[in-house]
Parts: structure tokens; sequence; C-alpha cells
């Protein structure tokens, strides 16, 4: 239970760190240093995913309320008619999978490189 | 070893991230959209999102810094007022022009960048394989070589290479200071980056600006309708005057002294049916939309106030961004306002505290076809007795995704060779127009400083530098005067040269020369008080030098009349006439039409119908269905009469159709005539039993519709489409008034881009609008903020600062200061 609150954490650090420096497949690395650290792939993936969908979902709501939800409903109609919240939650599921993809990409790969240092979940 | 149990969920997993790695970094086609990497494009760090600009304006403009913008030699304010408007005060104007740049490119680059494109061919580079033909063609027509040869020229004049290069270098330095997270949305999604602008873009831009306005001509159409209907028969259909109309400048007997050269009679227009392979599949000529607009101004004898006035509002696409942006440029010496094309410096249309000025479209052909006679196709042609080699020049189209493609276009002496498919009725003639010709070097810093004009001698001066930009410019001063010159560059032709296609290989078919300055028409202070123009014919038929084109032949009736009965004018009377939605073309049609019509044919539906119409008032007003039902009731009614034009269209043969004006006059004066013959039925019809038809036909379409659908504002439906075609940018359904033949000339995706009413009293009052909103930018909260305002009538209120103190109706200033 603990490792998914890490997990959520970290991404949430990391990919506000990683950001600055990386384009936007930085969340992949943000969930891979989650997992490669915490080793649990289930609470890992649970973590990463609600982190990403957080950080991602989180920095886009905020973005769209300032901006009134001016542009989120003209690029959903582009997007084939989804409304304005539905960009927003579009964005927030794509950081949760990214994140979640990558955090189980460094949970199993900690646990097959390193089978005996990682703990039992 | 790697399928030991513990390396599969890594391998799986790592399997998924690849694949989801690969599928969101890269842009993908599903079917006919194709998205952007989508990655990219929904990273809430540099995707889209951060296009979102924030609703509370006035908070970004206090955190902003000064900018430190290289070039610049003093300190520029810049203030936005509530509609975003630039108001511009430097020391200088080089420093104006420099900051120009910049804040346009701030709002409108992307679109800066797409149609400096258009006119480079290069829309191939960032779009791919399917604007191919669009790049082909625009180069084969010249105009690409046109723009390069006009910077070529301009650049010597020293005053244009500095005002183009401060220009280029303010957008520069608003294009160094992005990163990929602050492109335009458009970039983003259409997966390129902004590269840096140059002084030969505007030189595209503006060209054009010159090929919207002036590209059209008809040579090929009246050529095939000559030869097929005999002469007698093509000037029954096609007369060149309309009685009705007044024209920009009346015969008044001052053509007295004019003395054109005497012409060497010349060959005969060909006598030959050129067919394409490929059907036509535009309208009719009569609906297409030409772009005009109105213009007119008042002296202060006429108006309530005392001072002089003056409207201008031009008619173009309806597009977003929009194709005009407002600002004022203020320097020690002269403040002016107006909108300008993004892209080019300086303001296009406009006042200032001394004049305003405004533009509407001369009609007139400013191109002709010659047919060249080939000895080695696209190499080498006989002219008189002599045989002359084309210049080839090689055009060379990126296009994205694929290999470069290369074009040679042959330009004879006449002109480039434009079509090259043998299919094509115009493969192998060359294409003269005005536009391919060298401009005068000063040109462009004459059209630069007609914002600065202070009275009449400035305006007659200014206006030259316009070229071959074919205007109709009126003029007011602050002194008093008000004047009209038909401007522009005009081929001196022999009677009815020019309106087919000609013969290439004799010398003497060529433009006897252009119109001099001081004998194109002209008028100042008519006792009448006031002049106008919106499209009609330039002058009378006492004129001496041929006039071909075609005219408007409806708004401008309607604005004469208008101006005519009014002796106080004031800013709401100039307000009606630019919202009139009055039609001449109605009035002169309708009545007609109701005439002929055989009403023992209408069932009690029909008659509901003919009631609603039968006391229309001609007006075009949205909530109305009246105009719904005449505009479906005449366009059956033409169609069912030109049904043998038709068949020749699908044949693949362009021909001329009549103008409405002379299909009501047919109507009227000859209602027997065999025109009205339907071919498909073995009677003979005539004008009433076509007219009856067209209306029963209208009664079965109208059935078709819910009540609502068929008020003018529905039916007709005005879009104004995003640049990129997408919807989502766009605003579909707008609900406005208007027609193409009122005063208020709103169509389907074309009317009165900006609306501008000036009264040089003390202060100067203007007001103006367009449908649009200053930024570019779909996810700005001005993007499209007038359009609604500009559909109901509204103006604003024009601020013409006198200081870069004011605070009344500012949003924020920006501060640029020269680079340390």
């Amino acid at each position: 239970m603990k490792k998914f609150f890490w997990a959520l954490v970290l991404v949430l650090v990391a990919g506000n760190m990683l950001r600055f420096v990386l384009p936007w497949w930085g969340i992949v690395l943000a969930g891979l240093l989650a997992g490669a650290w915490l080793a649990a792939p289930r609470w890992v993936a649970a973590g990463a995913f609600t982190g990403g969908l957080l950080f991602w979902g989180g920095s886009a709501l905020l973005q769209d309320i300032g901006n009134e939800g001016i542009l989120s409903g003209r690029v959903g109609a582009v997007f084939g008619g989804l409304s304005g919240s539905q960009m927003v939650l579009l964005t927030a599921v794509l950081g949760g999978l990214l994140a979640l993809l990558g955090g189980l990409c460094g949970a199993y790969g900690r646990k097959a490189l390193f089978p005996a240092v990682s703990e039992p979940t | 070893m790697l399928f030991q149990m513990r390396w599969i969920p890594f391998s799986l997993s790592l399997f998924c991230t690849v694949l989801a790695l690969w599928f969101l970094g890269s842009p993908q086609e599903l079917g006919q959209t194709r998205l952007p990497a989508l990655g990219d494009f929904l990273n809430p760090f540099s995707g889209f999102w951060r296009n979102a600009e924030p609703a509370n304006t006035r908070a970004m403009f206090q955190t902003a810094a000064p900018v430190e913008l290289p070039g610049l030699t003093g300190k520029v304010e810049v203030l936005y007022d509530d509609n975003m408007v630039p108001h511009i005060f430097a020391e200088n104007k080089e420093d104006a022009y420099r900051v120009q740049g910049y804040v346009t490119a701030q709002h409108r680059l992307w679109q800066m960048d797409l149609v400096s494109r258009q006119v480079a061919g290069r829309l191939s580079e960032v779009l791919g394989p399917r604007t191919l033909a669009m790049d082909r063609l625009v180069r084969r027509r010249g105009l690409t070589r046109a723009a390069e040869i006009d910077w070529e020229v301009w650049r010597q004049s020293d005053e244009t290479r500095r005002i183009m290069e401060a220009y280029s270098d303010g957008v520069n330095a608003w294009i160094d200071q992005m990163r990929p997270a602050d492109y335009p949305i458009e970039f983003k999604l259409l997966g390129y980056a902004p590269e840096h602008w140059t002084p030969l873009k505007s030189a595209m831009i503006i060209e054009n600006m010159i090929d919207a306005l002036n590209g059209r001509d008809f040579d090929l159409a009246a050529t095939n309708t000559l030869a097929l209907m005999g002469r007698d028969t093509f000037d029954y259909l096609f007369p060149q005057w309309f009685d009705k109309q007044q024209p920009v400048v009346a015969d008044t007997g001052q053509w007295t002294p004019y003395k054109p050269e005497v012409f060497a009679s010349g060959a005969d227009a060909f006598s030959s049916i050129h067919r394409s392979a490929i059907p036509e599949r535009r309208l009719p000529l009569s609906w297409q939309d030409l772009s005009g607009s109105n213009n007119w101004a008042v002296d202060g004898r006429k108006s309530v106030s005392g001072a002089p006035m003056l409207a201008n509002d031009m008619h173009l696409p309806l597009k977003l961004p929009h194709v005009w942006y407002q600002l004022q440029i203020h320097t020690p010496e002269h403040s002016s306002y107006g909108v300008i094309v993004p892209g080019v410096p300086s303001i296009v249309v406009g006042f200032n505290r001394e004049t305003a000025w405004g533009f509407t479209n001369v009609s007139q052909e400013v191109a002709d076809w010659y047919r060249i006679e080939w000895v080695e196709t696209g190499r080498r042609y006989r002219l008189d007795d002599s045989i002359h080699s084309a210049e080839l020049r090689i055009e060379t189209i990126g296009v994205r995704g694929q290999e470069a493609v290369v074009d040679t276009v042959p330009w004879t002496v006449w002109g480039p060779v434009v079509h090259d498919d043998p299919d094509h009725p115009l493969a192998g003639y060359a294409y003269r127009y005005t536009t391919h010709d060298p401009p005068q070097k000063e040109d462009l810093a004459r059209f630069f400083r007609m914002n600065e004009i202070c009275c009449y001698e400035d305006y007659r001066e200014a206006i030259p530098g316009l070229d071959c930009l074919s205007q109709n410019v009126a003029f007011i001063s602050r002194s008093g005067d008000i004047a009209i010159t038909v401007q522009g560059r005009f081929p001196i032709r022999r009677y009815e040269q020019g309106r087919f296609l000609q013969d290439g290989s004799r010398s003497e078919n060529a433009w006897q020369g252009f119109v001099p300055q001081h004998q194109l028409p002209t008028m100042k202070n008519p006792s009448r008080g006031f002049v106008f123009s919106a499209n009609q014919h330039s002058t009378g038929p006492g004129y001496p030098y041929y006039y071909l084109g075609r005219f408007d032949a409806s708004r401008g009736r309607r604005i004469f009349q208008r101006l005519s009965a009014m002796d106080r004018v004031s800013i709401d009377s100039m307000k009606s006439i630019q919202l009139d939605n009055y039609s001449t073309e109605a009035a002169d049609a309708l009545p007609v039409m109701l005439r002929l019509l055989d009403r023992s044919r209408l069932d009690d539906k029909a008659q509901t119908y003919l009631q609603t119409l039968a006391s229309w008032d001609y007006r075009f007003d949205g909530s109305s269905t009246a105009p719904s039902l005449f505009r479906i009731w005449l366009d059956s009614t033409y169609i069912r009469t030109w049904d043998e034009l038709d068949a020749l269209r699908s044949q693949g043969t362009e021909v001329l159709y009549p103008e409405v004006w002379r299909f009501t006059q047919l109507l009227e004066s000859d209602p027997e005539s065999v025109f009205f013959d339907h071919k498909e039925t073995p009677r003979l019809e005539n004008a009433r039993d076509i007219v009856t038809e067209g209306f029963l036909q209208t009664v079965r379409r109208a059935q078709g519709y819910a009540p609502s659908d068929l008020e003018w504002q529905r039916y007709k439906g005005l879009k104004i489409g995003h640049l990129s075609r997408l919807d989502g940018f766009s605003r579909l359904q707008v609900l406005t008034g208007g027609d193409g033949s009122a005063p208020n000339a709103t169509k389907s995706e074309h009317g009165p881009s900006w609306r501008m009413i000036v009264e040089l009293s003390e202060p100067v009052r203007a007001l103006g609008i367009y449908p649009g909103g200053q930024s570019g930018n779909p996810g700005s909260p001005f993007y499209d903020n007038m359009i609604d305002s500009w559909a109901s009538g509204g103006y604003l209120d024009l601020l013409l600062l006198d200081g870069p103190d004011a605070t009344e109706r500012i949003l924020g200033r920006r501060t640029f200061l020269p680079a340390q």
C-alpha cells in the first residue's frame, strides 16, 4: 500500500523535474524510475498511473480553467467531436498510461535483472 | 535464458512501451485525417495546452518585462486596447515598423507563414503532395517570379529597403525568442517549425493581395462563346455597358483633351473552340465570388457636422485568422490608424488626423492569353518573322515526405506558358499579366507613405505607388477636399482586344502601352457633394480608352440612390448604407418575374409562397424568408434558361453566362426569345413557362426545408472558415443578413471584411469592425470576439491615441528597448 503512494509521489516529483529537460516521454522515464526504485509491479502500476493522471491531467486542467475552456473545445472538435473536458480527460489518461508503462518496465526490469534484491510485494 | 519466467513480464512491458512511444511519437494517418504526433501534441507542457491563453489578459500584461529588440534606436511603447489592437508609439518610422513586425508576428505568425508560402509555391514543403498542383500553378502563372522581381527593384530604394528590413527583423526577433512549446498551434498540428522572415516574403504577400483582387480573366470562355454563338448573338447576350449604373467617374466632357494613340488594325479574335478534357466544376460565372467593395466620401456641405466623411468596406473571402489586422502607428511626425495585411509593413486602409482613404477593386481585366506558334514545343516559337527561344525557368518544388519535383516553365516574350497538360484548352498559351512587369523602385515607398498623407497633393503623389494593384481610391482631407481615382496599371488596348484569346505570333497584338497617370479617371470635389465606388464601370462610354472587364450592376446603384437623397449625412446614415440589405437586382427582377408568372398553375401552398414574395421589400434581411425564395426562384429560372450553356460546360467547354442584369432585361423585353426554350422538352417554352416552372420548382424545394431553415440567414449560412479548413477552428453558420447584390454584400463565405467610417471632425471620430479577432490563436479570447457584433451590425469606436499615457480602454502595455 505504501508503495502505491510512493509510486504516485515519485512520478509527480520526477515528472515535474524531467519536464524541463525532456519532451513528452519524460513521463515514461519518471514511471521507469519509480518502478525501478520500488520494484512492486502492481502497486507501481496503480501508483504511477494515478501519478501520471494527476500530473498531466492537473496541468491540463489548470490551463483549461485559466483559458475558460476556449481552446480545449475547439481542439476537441478537431479530434472528432470531443468536448473540452474530454480533452482534459484524454490528456490525463494518456499521462497515466505512459507513466504506467514506464513503471511496469522499471519494476519488471528490476525484478528480471536483480531477482535476489527485489523484495516480495 | 531470456525465456526464463522473470523475463517475460519485462519483455512484454518493454514491447508495449516501445509500441506506445512509436505510435505517440510519430504523426498518424487515420483515414482522411492527419493527426500530429500525439505525445507531443497532448503534452501539457509543450503541446497544444500551452496555446490556451489565460483569459485574464490584464494580469498577463502586468507581468510582462520590457523587450530588448536588436536594431531599435529608441524606446517604443505599445499600448493594447480592449480589443487587443496595438498602438505603437515610436520616436521614428523605422523603430515603429520594426515593432510592427514583432507585434504582428506575435498574433499572426502562422497566417503570415502560410500566405507567403502560397505565392512562393512552397506549401507542399510542409503539407505534402496534396498541395503540389497549387504550388505548380502559382509558379507557372509567374507570381513567384513577380514577387522576386518586385523585391529586386524595390530594395534599390533606400527608404523601402530600411523599412522592409526593419519589419523583417522585428518578425524574426519574435520568432527567435520562441521555444517549440510557444509555437502557434497550427505549426504543432501540421508538424513543422516556423522559419525566419525575409523582405521577399513580404513581397510574396503583396503579390497575393494583387492576384486575389485583380487576377481574374474570362478570355477562354468569351472566345468559346463567340465562336459557338456568332457575333450577333454574342453581342446580344453580352453587352459591355449597362445604362442603369453610375460610373465611378462620370463623363463631364473632361475626356476631350485625351488623345490615345491611333491603333493599327489588328487580327480578329480567334474563331475556334477550345475544349477541355477536364470538365469545369465551378459555378456559372454570374455566381462566382468576385472580390469587390464599397467606398464613398461625403464633403462637409453634405454632412451634419460640417466635416468630410469617408466609408469603406472591403469584400473579401472571410476566414480565420482574419485577413486584416488593426493597429496604430504614432511617431512625432504622424499618427495613423487602420488595417494592415499581416506580413507587410505600413497601413493599407485607414486614417490619420488630417485625412482618410479607402479602396475598392477596379474590375478591369489586366491579364491576357496569347497563342504561341511553337516551332519546337516549349522551346522555340515564331514571332513575326523570326524564331525566338523561350527562357526556361526551373522551379524546384519541395514535397514533404517525397523527392522534390522539378518543373520547367518556358517564358516567352509575352509571359509564361502556364498549362503544359496537353488536355488543357490553354495548353501552350502564354500568359501576359501586368504584375509580371517590374515595378518602379519608388513604388513601395510611396505606398508606405499613404498613411502619412496630409492633403490632396500628398494623396495624388502616393497612389501611383499602388502600381498594378488596381483600386478605386477614395479620399477626404480635413481641409475639405474629397476625391476618388481609378488607380492602376491598365493596358491600352484596341476595342475588344484582350476580351478574347489572341494570336501571339504577331507583335502588333501586344498592349499599346499603359494609360498614363494623368489620364486615369479621377474626380475631385464634385458639385453633387459625394464620390463613391462599388466596383461598377470606371467611366461612362465617352472615355477614350477601352474598358475590359465585368462590373457590379447592383450595389453601386443603391449607394448612389441613398447618397443622392441625403443632405445631412451623419455617422448613423453612413452605417445605414453599409448595412443596407436592399437589392436593386431583386427590385429589377422580381416584378418582371411576378408579371410573367402563370398564377393559374399554382395550388394553395404555392399561393402562400407567392404572397410572401409579392409583399417583399427587396431587403435581404436575415430573419426574412422571402429572400431565400427569391434566390431559389431566380436560380431555378436562370439555370433552366441557360441549359444549352450547361450542356457545353459538362462537355468540357468553358463558356460565358449572361449577367443577371442582362437576364432580367431579356425576361422583360424579349420573353419569346428562343433562349427560353428548354431543349430537353418537346414543346417550345417561352419566358412565362420558364418562370412558372422555376416557381413550381421553388415551391417543391422550399417545402423540403423546416420553416426556420428557410430564413435567409440560415439558408445562406455564412461560414467563416479557418485557413487550415478545420471546422473545429472555424465559425460555422454565422447568422447575418445581406447579399452580394446589396450594399451589405455578405454572402456565404465572402463579405465585408472591414467596415470603417471616418469623420474628420475635431477630434477625429472613427468606427470600424471586422468579423474576426486580432489574435490568430484559437486559444485566445480575441480569436473571434468581433464576429457576433459584426453580424448584428455593430461597430467599435476606433482609438487614435495621442500618447502612450492613455489609460481608458487600455488592457496593458509592453515596452521595447534598444538591445544593450
